[in-house]
């Protein structure tokens, strides 16, 4: 089939026919993992013989999940099931109500720190959504919140957890960037995770005075203790996981190991399940985990089809003519967001990050910075219509349809492209922390 | 018959797959432990962890194929109805069983004749062996997909007694 070449280059005739495929099976339905793989093996097909073809393609599979970091990612989400698991959010939101009671629409506030508590202990967003939002949705209706108002604040909150550690995406960031320190993509994540909550608390708190939202009552001295002393051992978890990994106590999979352990405990501690809940648990974080580890599978043979084609060169030269860095991180951030709107996050994180993260080197900007960005704006992704796994929970968790909530989260993109932009072009918001930690 | 054999299917991948979660929790846990407390870090866990990983994913995926729960846009699929829903959903369906057939059998079968010479360094395991897996969940998506397709065929048929000419 070489006679295509005489008339098209190879590299322009491989991302077309790519990229062309893959967003032909996406649109039609097929499973994201299979169309990555279908549409790269049959732009593969051009350039390599089939025996060789579909033997590498499998071989590039298994290299793809054949890696003891890997791990964390199902124990984090098994951890991370667990302490959903009731009880657990309740006492974060109790002590996030102490936090930000006084303020104007303190129980939108009181969701955001929830959220932000939740994500300290567990690496996905949409835990975060469901267990908080499942617990303060109920508080906000009996204070005669607006519905698709509360369930905006959720949504628009609950991406930070997975800029806050422990956090998956991270940890798929760290490994297809080639190994960029994942203590140091931790530590760097707390400021723009508190960028993302502090962004929603303003507009939450503009939008509470005008509408003149309650404020909640403080509690006596006594109720504050206890509502501390209770959200402790959860929040230890923390000290023991997080502290462990970054002073190298243990790697992030023996850490992530830890912390199913340290959430084990603490719910037989609290008597938080049954042993058939137990069990769901194990199905339920066994299920996400393989989907998971089937797309990373899959995105193996696309990286791999990409690198022989010189696609991710190809866009690096195309965006580098524009000279300017700070163009080529704008239209960087306009891609992903725009990806953003169609893809979900974990996909979107192993597709893209072989082709952006050359580029952003190139213009001087630091793996860990990088990463980060990337994710605080795929996190936006994730609460945007019409495909935003955040958006999808936050939205059935509150009772509210996608249509009802899109108006009233359109007020907190503003604020959150504010702090996407603030992590992009600062460096030193994201890898501040690490560096005076002497993480890199 | 059919509902049948699908779900005993589903139940056994499920269980074994989340009794390997379950175990590869505890053997991480004794390799901190061991290092730690015993001061001889077991070797052989970090090995055993990586292969039961991969063979958890595989598996898991083969029952997320059976349960449909791989992630996918349904937009397209729920914005049609009728025959022609159900006709987009069986082209979809197929792709997955070519996948399965060429990528993951064919190019499995390749990929475990071709390294059964090769051993892991510490367990001395064959890595033949441990590439089985893409086969054998060739063959279990293969299975589980073609009767997906059965089922959503036969219930197609069963859900819309109206007269064809409604179509």
């Amino acid at each position: 089939m070489d006679f295509i070449f005489d008339y098209v280059d190879e590299t322009v005739f491989a991302s077309i026919l790519l990229f062309g495929l893959f967003f032909l099976m996406l649109a039609q339905g097929i499973a994201i993992s299979v169309a990555i793989a279908v549409s790269s093996i049959l732009t593969g097909l051009f350039f390599l013989p089939p025996s060789v073809a579909f033997f590498v393609a499998t071989q590039k599979m298994f290299a793809g999940v054949d890696s003891f970091t890997l791990l964390a990612i199902p124990f984090f989400i098994l951890a991370g099931n667990i302490m959903n698991k009731g009880g657990i959010a309740i006492r974060l939101v109790n002590l996030a109500k102490l936090i930000g009671g006084r303020l104007p629409g303190s129980l939108a506030h009181t969701n955001v720190i929830a959220n932000m508590l939740f994500g300290s202990i567990s690496g996905s967003a949409i835990a975060a959504a469901a267990a908080v939002g499942g617990t303060m949705a109920p508080l906000q209706k009996k204070e005669g919140y607006d519905p698709t108002f509360s369930a905006a604040v959720n949504i628009a909150s609950a991406p930070s957890g997975i800029l806050i550690p422990p956090s998956g995406p991270l940890i798929l960031f760290s490994l297809v960037s080639g190994g960029t320190s994942i203590s140091a993509l931790f530590i760097g994540g707390y400021v723009p995770g508190l960028l993302m909550g502090l962004s929603v608390m303003i507009v939450a708190g503009i939008i509470a005075k005008r509408r003149k939202f309650p404020v909640s009552e403080i509690p006596g001295l006594g109720e504050a203790a206890k509502i501390v002393w209770q959200a402790l051992p959860p929040l230890l978890m923390v000290v023991v996981v997080i502290g462990g990994i970054v002073i190298g106590a243990f790697t992030a999979t023996e850490g992530a190991a830890v912390a199913v352990l340290y959430s084990f405990v603490l719910s037989l501690i609290y008597r938080l399940a049954t042993w058939r809940e137990y069990i769901d648990v194990l199905k339920s974080s066994m299920v996400t985990s393989a989907v998971i580890l089937f797309l990373i599978a899959a995105s193996g043979v696309m990286s791999y089809v990409m690198t022989i084609t010189g696609i991710p060169d190809a866009i690096a030269d195309a965006l580098l003519t524009f000279k300017n860095p700070i163009v080529i991180l704008l239209i960087m951030n306009i891609c992903l967001l725009i990806i953003g709107f169609f893809m979900d996050l974990t996909p979107a994180v192993l597709i893209f990050t072989p082709i952006f993260l050359p580029i952003a080197r190139e213009v001087g900007m630091d793996p860990v910075q990088f990463g980060l960005m990337m994710i605080f704006n795929l996190g936006i992704g994730s609460m945007t219509p019409p495909v935003g796994s955040v958006l999808f929970v936050g939205c059935s968790i509150g009772g509210v349809s996608i249509e009802k909530v899109a108006k009233p989260l359109l007020p907190f993109f503003i604020t959150l492209m504010i702090a996407l932009m603030m992590i992009t072009y600062i460096p030193a918001l994201t890898t501040g922390l690490p560096r005076l930690l002497g993480l890199m | 018959m059919i509902d049948k054999i699908k779900h005993t299917l589903e139940s056994l991948l499920l269980y074994l797959t989340s009794a390997m979660l379950a175990i590869m929790a505890g053997l991480m846990l004794w390799q901190v432990f061991t290092r730690y407390v015993l001061a001889s870090p077991a070797l052989y866990t970090e090995e055993l962890l990586r292969f039961m990983m991969i063979w958890m994913a595989f598996l898991g995926s083969a029952y997320a194929f059976g349960t449909r729960q791989h992630l996918s846009l349904v937009f397209a699929v729920e914005a049609l109805s009728g025959r022609n829903k159900l006709i987009l959903m069986l082209i979809n369906d197929s792709v997955v069983l070519i996948f399965s057939v060429f990528i993951l059998f064919l190019g499995g079968i390749k990929a475990v004749t071709s390294s059964m010479t090769q051993f892991s360094p510490i367990m001395r395991i064959p890595i033949g062996d441990v590439y089985l897996i893409m086969p054998i969940a060739a063959v279990l998506i293969f299975i589980l997909q073609c009767l997906n397709m059965i089922i959503l065929v036969r219930d197609s048929n069963r859900a819309s007694p109206k007269p064809a000419g409604s179509l």
